[in-house]
């Protein structure tokens, strides 16, 4: 079932799926955080599924109002699927964050899932991150 | 507590320069700021006839069968990675690029905090222009994100806006139609919107006195400054491409 996310200091979090096939696969998406900053987002442009990306790639960009920002690779990662709902409804990613606004997922090795822990924040730690890393609008 | 003002260059190029140029230009400055060897700029041009598109770009915004009828007109035509839809740029139009560093630590904004600063600018600008009673906001008064800029008796739309934000860095920017053309407006859907809802200062002005870009860029700048809380200092436009 769903498994604990994990978060980068870039606003993305990352979130392990059912693990018993024999490939490993995560999803990915923004945080609410991110999507409070951004504002409306009212168009997605998403990766292929097969593309390849390095942490720290830009996979996908967001439109909001009148602003276009990039979404980073949490970890290396292979596209395995796109939320293709968002195509139509860019806004899910404001509405429903964690849930049925996720972005990308992607097929990752065994070394890349040992890397998620150790790499990235837990859920508590990004909570400590946001609180003292306040942006001047935030106040 | 306010931080200290955050130092940004200021660059006027003096004459008309093609989009290209425009771009190389703000790219050598997203560049060198990006490695931390260069300033956080603030670029201010007027641009050769061109009509840009944003990231979205799908048939339902533009064709190739209207990219070629807009060349005709005597006009360039670019795509970018900006927010917004379809826009001229051309003489007697101010196009500002501020390239930011958001998370700077003099800074500190969040990119939705961004736009609504310069969409205040664009209003405090007009408004200083026209008259304060008679600017609106775009963001405040509607829903749907092409209303954002700066609207006069919230009918038409004089200010525009299209922004990326990417690695931190903000880039492309505003435009304030100061004494353009008009007609070259004739020939698109400017942001998704009828003709009619678009308009230039000088066209708003009771006694037909025209406004130029040069009589808008030090109302702009003060505006800019006292908003964003950041230092103008002013330097050469001395990039070659």
């Amino acid at each position: 079932m769903c498994q604990e996310r994990y978060f980068t200091k870039k606003h993305e979090w990352i979130q392990l799926l059912d693990a018993n096939k024999k490939s490993i696969e995560v999803r990915v998406g923004i945080s609410d955080h991110a999507q409070r900053a951004l504002g409306d987002v009212v168009y997605c442009e998403l990766p292929s599924v097969g593309a390849k990306f390095k942490r720290d790639d830009t996979f996908a960009t967001l439109e909001s109002v009148k602003a276009v920002s990039d979404c980073y690779m949490p970890i290396d990662g292979e596209i395995s699927d796109v939320n293709e709902k968002l195509k139509s409804e860019a806004d899910l990613i404001n509405k429903s964050p964690y849930e049925n606004g996720w972005l990308i997922q992607a097929f990752i090795n065994d070394k890349e899932k040992k890397n998620i822990s150790s790499t990235l924040m837990t859920e508590k730690q990004y909570k400590q991150f946001l609180e003292t890393n306040k942006e001047a609008g935030d106040h | 507590m306010p931080h200290s003002r955050l130092v940004v260059q200021l660059i006027k190029c003096k004459k008309l320069v093609s989009y290209a140029y425009g771009q190389s230009l703000q790219s050598h400055y997203i560049q060198r700021l990006a490695i931390g060897c260069g300033p956080p700029a603030l670029l201010l041009f007027q641009f050769e006839p061109v009509y840009t598109c944003g990231l979205r770009r799908s048939s339902s915004v533009i064709t190739s069968t209207d990219v070629d009828r807009l060349r005709s007109l005597g006009a360039d035509f670019h795509e970018t990675d900006r927010g917004g839809l379809l826009t001229f740029h051309g003489p007697g139009q101010l196009v500002a690029y501020p390239v930011l560093p958001l998370q700077h630590p003099q800074l500190r904004l969040a990119l939705r905090t961004y736009i609504s600063h310069l969409e205040q600018t664009l209003v405090d600008t007009c408004g200083e222009i026209l008259d304060h009673t008679r600017i609106y906001s775009g963001i405040d008064n509607g829903k749907s994100v092409s209303y954002a800029g700066a609207w006069v008796d919230n009918q038409r739309k004089v200010a525009f806006m299209g922004i990326r934000y990417s690695r931190g860095i903000t880039s492309h920017g505003v435009s304030v139609n100061c004494s353009i053309n008009m007609n070259w407006f004739d020939h698109i859907v400017p942001c998704g919107f009828d003709r009619r809802q678009i308009t230039s200062l000088t066209d708003e002005i009771p006694d037909r006195k025209i406004m130029t870009v040069e009589q808008v860029i030090p109302i702009f700048i003060k505006h800019f400054q006292k908003i964003f809380h950041v230092e103008l200092i002013e330097n050469d436009c001395d990039y070659k491409q």
